[in-house]
């Protein structure tokens, strides 16, 4: 058996490893944490709102783990007010200008710079948002970030949005995962890199059936349908060092979402809203335990690349917006 | 002093690096010792401290990126006691930690004091508002609800003469007389504008029988312009709205659209509040002019002719006919009054009437 020896060695296969995601989160303890901010934002007329977001995010963030370790999320009220303010200001800025060229009888520029003005708040709400949330958010020390420029995500989302415009909104499903391949493309964790590769067309498709099957069948068909947008977004999403790589693998079924939200909308009924935060934490629960992570990549080597970033007023642009994060 | 096991990251990589912690209660300092030797210590109010599940988590405020994790149940209990003498704590994590059942105490005192405010303190203040709001304010926005409503409503120029002619005729409990506008529409209705104007469909004038039924109609409508109810309605429901929106906006979805729905609720109450003291003060001005009363209980019923559905009371602008005419009947049983004769007002009224 000597020639196995004197055989060369097979390219060395590379070990897969399984990664685990994991949610602790209590409804009963992020009930406390959404009373109190409640309570608070009431008092203060609404201006503790930034410091309430702030407690949110540090719970929900601190009670998710990869590998045991907990996430952290540093954002503070704080830098959170400040952003909210100069948010303000852009957003009285914009309805100045309406109403300036309003008194000037120039009202169809008016309108036109009023709608250009907001969806030009939106890449500006984007990629503030990554900047701030990701440059916030930590796994044992190691800080998340985002690449993108912001000039390009201007020149790119305005090109989507005329094609949009001119397709009478078909173009909105390339639209919605060009946005996805270029910001989440743009994360990075510590020296690992984030790649989405959604294809609009397949999107569309996806969509065109579950619109059509949901009314056939009377909606039931809409619980498979979000399991085939929640595959969509997670099987599609990856991490990357060099060759090295981290798939994202979805397990949900439509039955146990029909399952979930359900059980929530119950919830929601009965407790007369006061409910929410079990559903926040069910939700949250089922997401997490539902994507698997598997790959080649040692999460005991990462190195801190990504700078810090304090500035939360495309965070705040985005909340007044109303437009959720997309992550 | 008791040591403890950690796990350090040291904020340049995910490694993991074994550590002994201890606490150092005089210097009031956390003491990390390295496998190499190396020592560090983090001033005790310098550090934020989280428990989450059986882990303790430490890290220096001014660099959150380099952390301790501490699996300990010994240090969690002399960490959270020595923050808890040296007051670090915060009167956030003692409300956060209160437990359930205050939580829900709170939930629910949040819901009854917000509830009471808005039941009891945003109406005196929305009226306070009207009060200083200059009347003048009205007539803008009157003018403008009035010049938008005109646009398309066919003006019927000879009636509108005739009513002018008749509302002259009359002692109104207005600074000014009003405006008045006869339109032709086959609905039986008639509104007043706050800057003044009273709006009445032709339909309206042709059902009635008696020239009393015309001055009730004109005593309800400018006692509405008198009170300025539109602005207090609206200022009423302007401030429940911004109320609602601030204390349950950031809640979530289904208690946004319960609180909206109840201030639907709230505000046609208001309405029909209004709607009454309308009928109150016209019903004085009625007797004011010496013309009998008994017109504007005429009239209600000519209109519960005209709009036979009977809706519930509670979900009603107005109040229910049946209601306004037994009110009314009390109030004239109660009023000592001489209705007189007035020949003028017959022969325009019959006038408006061919």
């Amino acid at each position: 058996m000597d020639n196995i020896i004197l055989d060369p060695p097979p390219p060395a296969a590379k070990p897969l490893t399984h990664y685990n995601l994991n949610f602790h989160g209590q409804g009963g303890k992020y009930f406390g944490i959404v009373i109190i901010n409640w309570l608070l934002t009431a008092i203060t007329l609404g201006l503790y709102y930034p410091w309430a977001k702030a407690r949110k995010l540090q719970y929900l963030y601190g009670v998710t783990d990869l590998n045991e370790s907990r996430f952290s999320f540093h954002g503070t009220g704080a830098e959170m007010f400040k952003g909210f303010i100069k948010a303000i200001l852009i957003f009285a800025i914009v309805f100045a200008g309406f109403f300036l060229f309003l008194w000037l009888r120039m009202p169809f520029i008016g309108i036109l710079f009023f709608y250009g003005g907001f969806l030009s708040l939106i890449p500006l709400a984007i990629h503030g948002s990554y900047r701030y949330r990701m440059s916030r958010t930590t796994w044992r020390g190691i800080r998340f970030g985002y690449r993108g420029n912001r000039g390009e995500l201007y020149k790119k989302f305005f090109k989507w949005i005329f094609f949009t415009i001119i397709t009478f909104g078909i173009y909105g499903a390339w639209l919605a995962m060009n946005l996805r391949n270029y910001v989440l493309g743009n994360v990075r964790f510590g020296n690992l890199e984030f790649k989405y590769k959604g294809v609009g067309g397949d999107f569309f498709w996806l969509n065109i059936k579950g619109y059509f099957l949901s009314i056939i069948t009377l909606g039931i068909y809409i619980f498979w349908w979000y399991k085939e947008l929640f595959d969509y977004y997670v099987n599609n999403l990856s991490i990357h060092d060099g060759d090295r790589v981290i798939h994202f693998n979805s397990t949900a079924r439509g039955g146990q979402i029909f399952g979930l939200l359900i059980v929530n909308l119950l919830i929601l009924i009965f407790t007369l809203g006061l409910g929410y935060a079990w559903i926040v934490t069910r939700t949250m629960n089922y997401i997490l335990t539902h994507i698997e992570l598997s790959g080649d990549i040692n999460l005991d080597q990462l190195s801190q690349t990504e700078t810090p970033y304090t500035d939360a007023t495309g965070e705040d642009v985005g909340d007044l917006l109303d437009f959720g994060f997309v992550i | 002093m008791e040591s403890f096991h950690g796990e350090f990251y040291d904020g340049q990589s995910s490694r993991k690096y074994n550590v002994r912690v201890t606490i150092d209660e005089l210097n009031n300092e956390l003491n990390i010792v390295h496998e190499t030797g190396e020592e560090e210590s983090w001033a005790i109010p310098d550090i934020r401290v989280t428990h989450t599940g059986d882990v303790t988590e430490v890290r220096p405020h001014y660099y959150p990126e380099k952390l301790l994790h501490i699996r300990e149940n010994n240090f969690r209990k002399e960490i959270r006691g020595l923050l808890h003498t040296k007051n670090y704590d915060g009167w956030y994590h003692k409300l956060v930690y209160a437990g359930l059942a205050v939580h829900i105490l709170i939930a629910l005192s949040v819901m009854g004091i917000a509830a009471a405010v808005y039941w009891w303190v945003l109406p005196e203040v929305a009226e306070h508002a009207v009060s200083i709001l200059p009347e003048a304010y009205d007539h803008q926005v009157g003018t403008n609800i009035y010049d938008n409503m005109i646009l398309y409503e066919e003006i019927d120029s000879g009636k509108t003469a005739l009513v002018k002619s008749f509302a002259e005729e009359l002692k109104f409990n207005t600074e000014r007389s009003p405006e008045i506008t006869v339109v032709t529409s086959k609905e039986q209705n008639a509104f007043a504008v706050p800057d003044g104007h009273i709006i009445i469909y032709s339909a309206l004038l042709q059902h009635m029988d008696s020239y009393d039924e015309l001055v009730a109609l004109l005593s309800h409508e400018s006692s509405h312009i008198k009170n300025r109810h539109s602005m207090k309605l609206l200022c009423r429901n302007l401030a429940g709205y911004l109320f609602i929106s601030i204390v349950f906006s950031d809640v979530n979805s289904i208690m946004a659209i319960l609180a909206d729905n109840a201030n639907t609720l709230r505000s046609l109450q208001y309405s029909r509040g209004f709607e009454e003291e309308a009928d109150m003060d016209g019903l004085q001005m009625m007797i004011d002019n010496n013309v009998d009363p008994e017109g504007m209980t005429k009239l209600f019923k000519q209109l519960k002719k005209a709009h036979d559905v009977s809706l519930p009371a509670f979900i009603s602008t107005h109040p229910l006919t049946d209601q306004r005419i037994e009110y009314i009947r009390k109030k004239i049983e109660s009023s000592q009054f001489k209705a007189g004769d007035h020949p003028q007002l017959e022969k325009i009224f019959n006038e408006i009437k061919k």
